[in-house]
This record gives structure tokens, sequence and C-alpha cells, in this order.
């Protein structure tokens, strides 16, 4: 841990000094303001007859202006042999011969991707399919490690993969070698100048994404409310030096009696009460702890295939064929979700939380995943905010100290906008991408401007019909992805200045680490907590 | 799930494999010994029977017609919810309509949603710019669109100018897919996604409104698309 070395603090070995008064650490408040952006309205007010070709129009037509005007300073100058390259409009306007750039949806034809009728067929056969790691042919990833330069590892084409540009007037495949070196994943809204081929493939010269969108300033949401409610700005009084948070993912509780002693000493870091006391000045300043996703280890509401198969072939040694569909509440066991209550309820007197859900979280299984319910948690329910009459939108709801939020998670910290996922759509996209750069994954996300780019095609989700909610408007000034392999972290930078701190947050079951983020420079440290067995 | 079908006959408790309930023994008998024989004393009269149970049984479904699909439920209700949000709401007249003011200028939260959300779907006064263009201009619009085209358009000598720029208005596919969706929420989703819709169709929209029903909400495609009797 960070802090003193340990064979010169002598202030844990001294004797209690009983004339002097003890020092009480405040805990540094911590300013939350959660964004309604990925919530879904209530019950019945939810339709799910929407065809999923609403949400991908809506998706390039919001995106398309951003590609356009990028796309028309690289590409207005483009030329080869004295042709320049020339706008079309859509995707088979494009004419043989003809140096053109056009926009639209990429779409990845990849032959290891789940398909329904695969599925059908295996519904007959109980043998589990193995789990695939990657969509693309496995004969593929030799190649693409050959053809990879610079910061792309990952490589795209191949045995069976096809690439496609797509938009509501028709399909295009994309070939070209360039495409080698570009991270495509299906749902991502790009532009490409080329040219057609006499097969009808377009040959892909360059391409280029919609890009970070604009960053809003520090304090930007604050200061415009107290500007819209007509205090005066002048009057602004001095903020109070921000304090630091701690990021966690992947608790995994499970009920065994394994997973106590590492959850008890994160506990005890974080509330103060262990190591000395210059340690515990340092977690005085943590002023909130996020949860990103995967508390619970196997709590998800949708059995999944292994545990449909154990239960068939449990119950086919006793009776004959019969299949549990459905959900056996007596073989419901309360102890994990209790654990994490008394865990929470312990914490939550000192510390405020933000609670994101994961894949394997009670909650909707489609994204965005809606809160943890209320229900679940009996004692950290007092900390909640009480529930409101529903009102239509999000403003104005008063925010407990116990926040339990949806996935993907959009909140301002400290005047900082932080947009957080527990995990799912870096899992879904890394499926796609050959190579283990995860990083580079997230970045990539973060310039297609899509928080869950694969949603609709491998990823289950809401048939928005408005509007994409996965869409990113505001640029954040920290992206946290939960349950990943390692802790990894990098700042990336946009065109016109934004600067976007990821972390990849690994999970605490396995590794023992909290990521602490100190919210003036927004460096991350790690925190690792560790038992000797 | 297909509707029940009754199995008539004395082998109904043959076809049935299923062992949901063990009602066979002696020890876990269930209906009297009479009804036992009652049940073997049938085949006798079973042609009797048969005549008499079999009349009016039809193995196919039957769907209520006058009940209307999930889909045409759905885009009703979204058409009643646009309806609301316009500022002379001709479907629900005489009820407390609240109308939402369109807020504008606040960056952070998102205003689009054709439905309710923040902002009602209205950018600005479209509204009241598409009730200010009469039928001539509706016409005129009418007349560009076919001058468009080099051959006349066919099948559509009995339609109305109204319902011929509705369908023109479905069929137009850079402003989104025109099936699942009432054609209001499609023309403010395609205003508030800057597709720049044309004024006129919203004219004809809220003057089809005007009259009171919903059906011409309906993309006509849909009803084509999601029908129930396919005739063969």
């Amino acid at each position: 841990m960070n802090g003193q070395d340990p064979s010169t603090d002598t202030s844990l070995l001294e004797t209690p000094d009983m004339s002097t008064p003890h020092a009480v650490l405040d805990r540094t408040p911590s300013a939350y303001t959660p964004h309604p952006t990925y919530r879904l309205p209530p019950g019945s007010a939810r339709h799910y007859q929407n065809q999923y070709a609403d949400m991908y129009f809506a998706r390039l037509a919001q995106l398309k202006p951003a590609t356009l005007a990028i796309a028309a300073d690289a590409f207005d100058t483009f030329s080869i042999a004295d042709e320049t390259a020339r706008r079309v409009d859509r995707v088979l306007d494009v004419r043989q011969g003809e140096l053109c750039w056009v926009v639209g949806t990429c779409y990845m034809e990849m032959p290891l991707k789940p398909n329904v009728l695969d599925d059908i067929g295996k519904e007959h056969w109980i043998a589990a399919p193995p789990t695939r790691v990657k969509y693309d042919h496995p004969s593929v990833a030799l190649e693409a490690g050959e053809g990879a330069h610079g910061a792309h590892a990952g490589g795209t084409g191949g045995v069976g993969t096809q690439i496609m540009l797509e938009d509501e007037s028709g399909r295009l495949r994309l070939t070209g070698s360039f495409l080698r070196g570009c991270l495509l994943v299906t749902g991502a809204i790009v532009a490409v100048v080329g040219t057609e081929n006499k097969d009808g493939d377009f040959e892909v010269l360059d391409l280029r994404v919609p890009d970070l969108p604009r960053q809003p300033q520090r304090w930007e949401a604050d200061d415009g409310n107290t500007a819209l409610t007509g205090k005066k700005p002048g009057s602004k009084k001095k903020r109070p030096r921000a304090g630091k948070v701690a990021i966690v993912s992947g608790l995994g509780i499970s009920g065994d009696e394994g997973d106590t002693l590492t959850l008890d000493l994160l506990l005890e870091y974080l509330l103060g009460e262990s190591t000395s006391p210059a340690d515990q000045e340092d977690a005085s300043t943590i002023s909130r702890l996020i949860i990103a996703g995967n508390s619970l280890s196997h709590a998800s509401p949708i059995p999944s295939r292994q545990d449909v198969i154990t239960a068939a072939t449990k119950n086919a040694a006793k009776a004959s064929g019969t299949r549990k569909y459905g959900y056996d509440s007596a073989a419901y066991n309360a102890a994990p979700t209790d654990r994490l209550d008394q865990w929470l309820a312990s914490l939550l007197p000192s510390m405020p939380i933000t609670l994101l859900p994961g894949a394997q979280d009670p909650t909707s299984t489609s994204l965005p995943q809606q809160p943890i319910h209320a229900a679940m948690f009996p004692h950290s329910r007092n900390y909640m905010a009480p529930p409101t009459a529903t009102t239509k939108d999000g403003d104005g709801e008063e925010v407990g100290w116990f926040d339990s939020q949806t996935n993907p998670a959009d909140f301002t910290l400290d005047g900082f906008r932080f947009l957080g996922t527990g995990g799912q759509p870096v899992d879904d996209v890394y499926k796609y991408i050959a190579g283990e750069e995860r990083l580079e994954m997230m970045e990539a996300m973060l310039r297609w401007r899509l928080s869950a780019p694969t949603a609709p095609d491998t990823l289950p989700c809401y048939p928005f019909q408005d509007e994409d909610q996965f869409v990113i408007k505001d640029c954040p000034h920290v992206f946290f992805v939960g349950n990943q392999p390692r802790f990894e972290t990098t700042l990336i930078e946009g065109p016109v200045g934004q600067a976007v701190r990821i972390i990849a947050v690994p999970r605490f079951k396995e590794t023992g680490e909290v990521v602490v983020v100190d919210m003036e420079t927004l460096v991350p440290e790690v925190v690792r907590f560790e038992v000797f067995d | 799930m297909p509707p029940k079908r009754k199995s008539v006959g004395p082998r109904a408790a043959s076809q049935s494999q299923q062992a949901t309930l063990s009602f066979h023994g002696k020890q876990n008998q269930v209906t009297k010994a009479g009804a036992a024989q009652q049940a073997k004393t049938t085949k006798k009269e079973s042609a009797i029977e048969e005549d008499i149970v079999r009349a009016d049984i039809s193995a196919g479904a039957e769907p209520d017609l006058d009940e209307p699909t999930t889909a045409e439920k759905a885009i009703e209700q979204q058409a009643e919810e646009e309806a609301e949000t316009l500022e002379d709401d001709p479907l629900h007249n005489g009820d407390a309509v609240k109308i939402e003011d369109v807020l504008g200028g606040r960056a952070q939260q998102s205003d689009l949603g054709a439905t309710g959300g923040k902002g009602s779907g209205w950018l600005g006064d479209e509204e009241a710019q598409a009730r200010k263009i009469t039928d001539t201009q509706i016409k005129r619009y009418w007349r560009q669109k076919e001058a468009e085209r080099l051959a006349p358009r066919v099948h559509q000598e009995g339609l109305s100018v109204h319902e011929k720029v509705l369908r023109e208005w479905d069929m137009s596919g850079q402003y989104g897919p025109c099936i699942g969706i009432a054609r209001l929420k499609r023309w403010k989703r395609a205003n508030l996604l800057g597709l720049k819709p044309p004024m006129e169709v919203l004219a004809v929209l809220l003057k089809e409104l005007e009259g009171g029903e919903v059906k011409a909400q309906r993309a006509y495609v849909d009803e084509l698309m999601s029908s129930r009797l396919v005739e063969t």
C-alpha cells in the first residue's frame, strides 16, 4: 500500500498516549449528480415490439453529421492521379472506377458469431458448445498478427469474415488491405473513401470515425444550474479540494465461506479501521466508492447454458426427461445478497456508494441494465433516496448515499463527467477484434461515440425507437470499465483538446485490487489486498 | 401459442405421453369407479357422439378479428400519445390535457424523444406552421412529387391526395423504417434528428388527426406486412 514504510512508521507500535485527545478524521465530501441517460421508462411504458432497425437508423442519423464533418475535412482534398474524391449520399450510389467517399454503418459477417439456427439445432443435443473466445476463425489470427503494424495489433478480415458498409439504401462489401489495420465492429459508424472494383466490392483507401464529442468543462453542469436558477454566479464560493474515489468491481460474493476475508480487509481499509494513522488519513480522503458490476457471482435471472445442462442431467437421473423451465423458488439461496447487503450497510454510514450492475447481477440481462432494486437490500435501503412518484424526467430526484445505478452509468462526480460500464460491451467488442489490447478497444468505443457498439447485434439490448441512447453525446473525463482481467489505464486525447482517462478495473475476487483515482489530477493508483495462505 | 384443441373420443387418454400427476393405480384413484365404467360404454355410442361433438371443431386458429393485434394496439397508443402533445388535441377534447412546454437551451439533459420526455418532440413551432398550410399548397407539393417521376403512378387511382402523400412519406427511406411506428411519431423523430421532413406531410397528418381517428397513423405497408389473413 502507499504510505509510510512499515519499518520506519513506529506510530502503530507505540503505547497509546492518554493525555492528548485523539484526532478524529473527517471524510472528504463528494459532489455527485447522476444523469438519467440510461434509465428506461417504468413498466408499461416500455415497448418491446419495436424492431432494431429503428435503433440502427437513429444511430446513423445521430452520428452522420459529426462523421461528415470529419470526413469532409480529410477527404475533400483526397486525390489520386488528378481525381479528387466526391461525396456520395447513399451507399449504393458509388460507381465503378470512381473515387468517392460515403458514410455508413459497419456490419461484420463472421463465421463463429452466434447463429440462431445453430442454437435451434443444439437444443436437441444437450452437449454444450465450446465457449467462443473470438468470433474470427482461428486460422485468421496468425495472418492478422503478421500484417499488424503500429498501435493496432488487432486486425480484421480473413477466412469467412466479411466487412460491409450499410445504410438504409443497401449494403456494400468492403475490401482492401487498409482494413487490416483498422478496428471495426458491427454497429460502428464510419466514413470510407475508395473506389468500387469490378467485383462490386468497395476498395477502401482510408477510413474516418466520428471521434470524441465535445467535452464539458469541469463543474459545467453545476454552473449551468446556478445560472438557470438565477443565482449570481459571481458569488462563486470556493469549492473545497476534491478527494479521491475508489473503484472496485467483481466482488463476486457467492455465499461461500471463502470470500469473507479480503472483503473484510477492504471494508476495514475504507472505513479507516486498519493500518497506521498516515494510511488512515489517506483513506479518509476517499470520498466515494463505485462498485462496477458483478457484486454477486451467480445471481443472473436467466440461467446460463451450463446451468440448464446440469439441471437437465440432474433431473434426468431422477425422472424421465422433465426439464425445469423457469425458476425453482425452493432452491433460492439468500446468503449472497444478504452478505452483500450487510457489507454495504457497514460501509454506508461512513461513505457514499454507487452500485452498477454487471452480467451476473440480479437485474435485467439486456442493456441498459436497470438499477438493482431496493428490495434486494433491506439494510442498505435506509441509505437510499425514498421512492417518489415516477416523474417523466430524472430531474429533481434526490439522491441518497447509496445510489443503485444503471449499467452503463453516466454521472457527474466532483464536476467531472464519468462514464462507466460493468464490462459487457467491452467483452463483446473483444470477441470481434483479434488481439488482447483492451485499452485500444475502449479507446475505439469512445472514438466511435458508442458505449455499446455491438448492442443489438451480439449484445442483447432494449429496442430504442426514438434515439439510440448508447450514443455518447458529451465526452466524459473518466471512462471506467469493470470486470477486466488486469488493471490498465491510459489517457487519450481528442481533436479539439478533449482528454479522457480510461481505466480498466480488474476483478477484485481474482486480483484483490482496488483502483483509487485522485479527483484533482485524475491519476489512478492501485491498492492491493492479499491474504497469505 | 395456438389455442387449445379439444381431443375427442376415447383416444384421448393414450395420446398424451406426459405423466404429470400419477392418478393411476388403485392407491391414487381420484375418479369414482362409476366414471371408469362410463368411459367404456361410450365406445358403443361413439358413432352418435362423434356426430354431435365433432360438428363445429376446427383445428385451425380462429382469431377474433375485431380485436386489434399487439402491433396495431401499439401504434394506436403511440398515435394517442402524439395527439396529446398537440396544442389542440383532437382526440381527447374535453380532457384536462397538460401541455408540456418545450424547454430550450439546456445542453445537459436529453430533450429528444418524440413522445413526452422533456420537450414533447417539437423543435420549434412546426405545429403552428403546419396548420397554416392550405390544401392548394398540399396539392402543389404533390404535383411536384409526381413530376419527379417519368412514368405515372399505377394503382393509385382511387386514393385521395392525402393518402397518396402519406404513402409517399412511408416509402421515403431516408426518414427511417415506417413499420412499427405511427406516422406522426416518425415525422417528429425525423425532425429531431435533423433530417428536415417536409412540412406538407405534417399538415396532412394533422388534418387526418382532426377527423378524430387514428387509422391513418399506421403505415399502409405495415398493415400489409403484418396482415392476419393471407389469402391463398
